[in-house]
């Protein structure tokens, strides 16, 4: 294993918070792709209708916390459940944290959009000066990020991204820079996008051809300086090794592209100290998503991994939007942990009779590092990740 | 810490008081004050008619530009800051965009829209997407590096610079247009009125921000954009350019207390200063002038001076301090980036503008704020301060360029 000796911070994920339609936690996650053979009928007829797929259902938001509040978003709620999970799984215990070293940094594609309708609709029925303040204050794109730092008493660095797919992304590489720069020890990170049908419809998203269908979904880890983790005798799955995001726009053709994200992706492992043939398992989130020439754009860039094991969460759990990529960190923190290959989805027939299946890859995993990719028309984000 | 030395080299600015760095400057010092009617949409009855619209500034609309009102506020201001960066180096500056409402407007728009009307529509309604609004200013200003959408609510435009500082500290950008932004637009001014934050009228005045005063009675939420390009050391060099200031460090911070009220221990705006300091590599002792968020209301003032007592102890009372929310209105996810703008200006010009508005410094904030004339004073190290609703903090530490080579 290469040596670690460029780099003084070592940052590690010691906590995984995904909740999605396949469950709440790890075990639900894993235990849900697992358990998918065959996509059913009815999700079938969704894809063919290009409506909702991922809903996230049975959820209790008291389950994960006791306190009690006069509204919350639906984002703000599902994020607050992750959040709670990542702890949880982190065994941070309140007290022995500095809260002003424990930071948050969350992103949200959608922002808190289901709650500005209601308050639109609110101000537009009643007028402009009966304007719910509890609804407004919660409608800010910054509100979740505000919930859960008054919930979780993360007073530390924070940040809150709102751009593309891949803003979740940027979240992790931020939170990771902090715990690399002193600023913080312990960061909460990662995304969360909920939102119902009729604002997807509205927003036409998961209406276009050859696009993903949208789901719902929340995803934070818990980042953690390795002096963190010491201190408190606290458990880590595996080492957030690099992460990194650049711009992509204005190469000019797939194949430019393809290389400026084959350079970021070498840049991210130079970074993290890994070899191609470290690499034991890939992770697509596929920002492509919702724009098919970005697949293109992964395929190509991605030539060099293309006998590794891949994956992608997005196909079992719908495009999640800023949680996409944290939920590809989250799966590749706890494959690395546990040894395993996760599960793919295989796709046939795209135009009548959709079919899709569900393939175990090999088992035990090759290699000791997992890779994250994902790409957008105007972004490109890789992360390494290695196993302790 | 930031691990390259990072510094601004370019700066724009479109607000209430003057589309132009100079202009707004200019308006500054002299003590004029640019808040005025609402006169953008129908307000209803509403009580808050004051504000800070964006003079000298057409805004184009949507369906012909395909620009937010508040994107073309930055895009100006962006192309502003980069007006002598080389444009063969367009290509790798990244873009950090941070607002309160973004693209608001368009979302709100399609909200009120029938199915009939909404399918006559040539847009998209994602372009009511934050991260269009980044895009699109991209676009216009030619940058092709990574574009970066913050959004903490009325602390963004100082998020906004720390988020750039990691990007370039950390090598991953050589240079970033730091931009905050935001337009005045009817649900959110029902939003913004509903917080019951804003100053009203009052004996035949017209409503007015009267930082650190003691009849301090609220603020007045304004709009516009303030960026700063920020660039490595081996950019800067590179390209022999002259930098205007030094960015020498910023921290955010969340209070963690309430989505609304305001945490009047002041612990939260204490420590993401010190974290700003520590950033910058500096002791409390360094800080020769403070920016303040001073936004006007009763409590956040009186907090945010306890916090600087907090952090400096006696000497909090002998640094001089300055609010510009008087003369500029509260410009939410500009204001900071605004403050910045005016901070490096001081710089530069050794010249600290007064604090409009304010008449009689209220006892409970002990402080030397700047008011009724314009200060001369050679100032080497600023700090600026913001917050926002949620809890939201950040601070940023600016050096002259010869405060800047001394340090190093």
């Amino acid at each position: 294993m290469p040596a670690l000796a460029s780099q003084p911070v070592r940052v590690l994920i010691s906590g995984l918070g995904p909740v999605t339609c396949l469950g709440f936690g790890m075990d639900d996650l894993v235990e849900g792709m697992a358990d998918v053979t065959v996509m059913q009928d009815t999700e079938l007829k969704a894809a063919r209708l290009r409506s909702m797929f991922g809903i996230i259902r049975d959820f209790d938001l008291s389950q994960f916390t006791d306190t009690r509040r006069p509204y919350l978003d639906p984002q703000s709620r599902c994020a607050l459940a992750g959040t709670a999970l990542a702890l949880e799984s982190a065994g941070v215990e309140a007290d022995e944290v500095d809260p002003w070293r424990c930071g948050l940094s969350f992103a949200t594609v959608l922002g808190n959009l289901e709650t500005q309708m209601i308050f639109q609709r609110q101000v537009d029925e009643k007028g402009m000066r009966l304007g719910s303040p509890v609804l407004f204050s919660h409608a800010y794109a910054n509100s979740t990020n505000s919930v859960l730092s008054i919930e979780f008493s993360l007073r530390g660095y924070n940040q809150n991204f709102c751009g593309d797919l891949l803003c979740g992304a940027q979240a992790l590489e931020v939170a990771m820079l902090a715990i690399r720069s002193g600023k913080a020890d312990l960061m909460v990170a990662g995304g969360a996008d909920v939102t119902g049908p009729e604002l997807l419809q509205r927003l036409r998203l998961g209406t276009l051809p050859d696009a993903p269908l949208p789901g719902q979904g929340a995803a934070l880890l818990v980042l953690e300086s390795q002096d963190s983790v010491e201190r408190r005798e606290g458990y880590a799955f595996c080492e957030l090794g690099a992460i990194v995001c650049r711009g992509i726009r204005g190469q000019g053709s797939v194949d430019a592209t393809a290389e400026a994200v084959r350079a970021l992706v070498k840049q991210a492992m130079d970074e993290a100290h890994v070899w191609e043939g470290d690499i034991g398992v890939v992770f697509l989130s596929s920002g492509g998503a919702f724009h098919p020439e970005a697949r293109d754009v992964e395929k190509k860039a991605l030539r060099a991994f293309s006998q590794v094991p891949t994956t992608s969460v997005k196909h079992f759990a719908g495009e999640t939007f800023a949680a996409g990529f944290p939920l590809e960190c989250a799966l590749a923190a706890d494959v690395l942990n546990n040894g395993y290959v996760p599960p793919k989805v295989a796709l046939r027939g795209r135009r009548r009779g959709v079919e899709f299946w569900v393939e175990q890859q090999p088992e035990p995993m090759l290699g000791h590092s997992a890779l994250v990719v994902g790409c957008t028309p105007d972004l490109a984000a890789a992360a390494v990740l290695r196993a302790l | 810490m930031s691990h390259r030395a990072v510094y601004v080299t370019g700066m724009g600015v479109v607000s209430c008081l003057g589309t132009s760095v100079r202009q707004f400057w200019d308006s500054l010092c002299g003590g004029r004050c640019g808040l005025g009617p609402i006169t953008r949409f129908d307000l209803e009855k509403s009580p808050y008619t004051t504000s800070g619209e964006v003079k000298g500034f057409t805004i184009a609309p949507f369906e012909e530009c395909g620009l937010s009102a508040g994107a073309q506020f930055a895009a100006e201001a962006s192309a502003m800051a980069l007006a002598d960066f080389p444009k063969d180096r367009l290509a790798s500056v990244a873009v950090v965009l941070a607002t309160n409402f973004g693209p608001a407007e368009v979302f709100e728009r399609e909200l009120s829209l029938t199915a009939a009307h909404r399918s006559e529509l040539d847009y998209s309604p994602q372009s009511g997407f934050f991260a269009e609004d980044v895009r699109r200013v991209a676009d216009r200003v030619g940058a092709g590096g990574t574009l970066v959408s913050i959004s903490l609510s009325c602390a963004s435009g100082s998020a906004a610079i720390a988020c750039a500082l990691d990007l370039i500290g950390s090598g991953r950008a050589e240079a970033a247009l730091a931009c905050g932004y935001d337009s005045i637009q009817r649900v959110s001014w029902a939003g913004l009125s509903a917080l019951r934050v804003m100053a009203l009228p009052s004996d035949g005045s017209p409503a007015a921000v009267r930082p650190f005063d003691v009849d301090r009675a609220g603020t007045i939420f304004s709009e516009g954009a303030g960026c700063l390009l920020l660039e490595s050391e081996q950019a800067v060099a590179g390209r022999g350019a002259v930098p205007l200031a030094e960015a020498a460090g910023g921290g955010t911070n969340n209070n963690a207390y309430h989505m609304t009220r305001a945490d009047e221990g002041g612990e939260g705006t204490g420590a993401v200063v010190r974290m700003a300091l520590a950033d910058a590599e500096i002791e409390p002792d360094a800080v020769d002038l403070i920016y303040a968020h001073a936004t006007g209301t009763k409590l956040n003032d009186a907090i945010e001076a306890r916090a600087f007592h907090q952090v400096f102890g006696q000497r909090a009372a002998q640094i001089p301090v300055v609010g510009i929310k008087g003369a500029l209105g509260h410009a939410m996810g500009a204001a900071s980036s605004l403050e910045a703008v005016a901070a490096v200006m001081t710089l530069r010009e050794a010249k600290i503008p007064p604090t409009v508005g304010l008449r009689k410094l209220d006892p409970e904030c002990a402080l030397d704020v700047v008011y009724g004339e314009p200060r001369s004073a050679a100032v080497g190290t600023v700090l600026c301060n913001s917050a926002g609703i949620g809890g939201a903090n950040a601070a940023v530490v600016l050096r002259s360029s010869s405060a800047s080579a001394s340090h190093r």
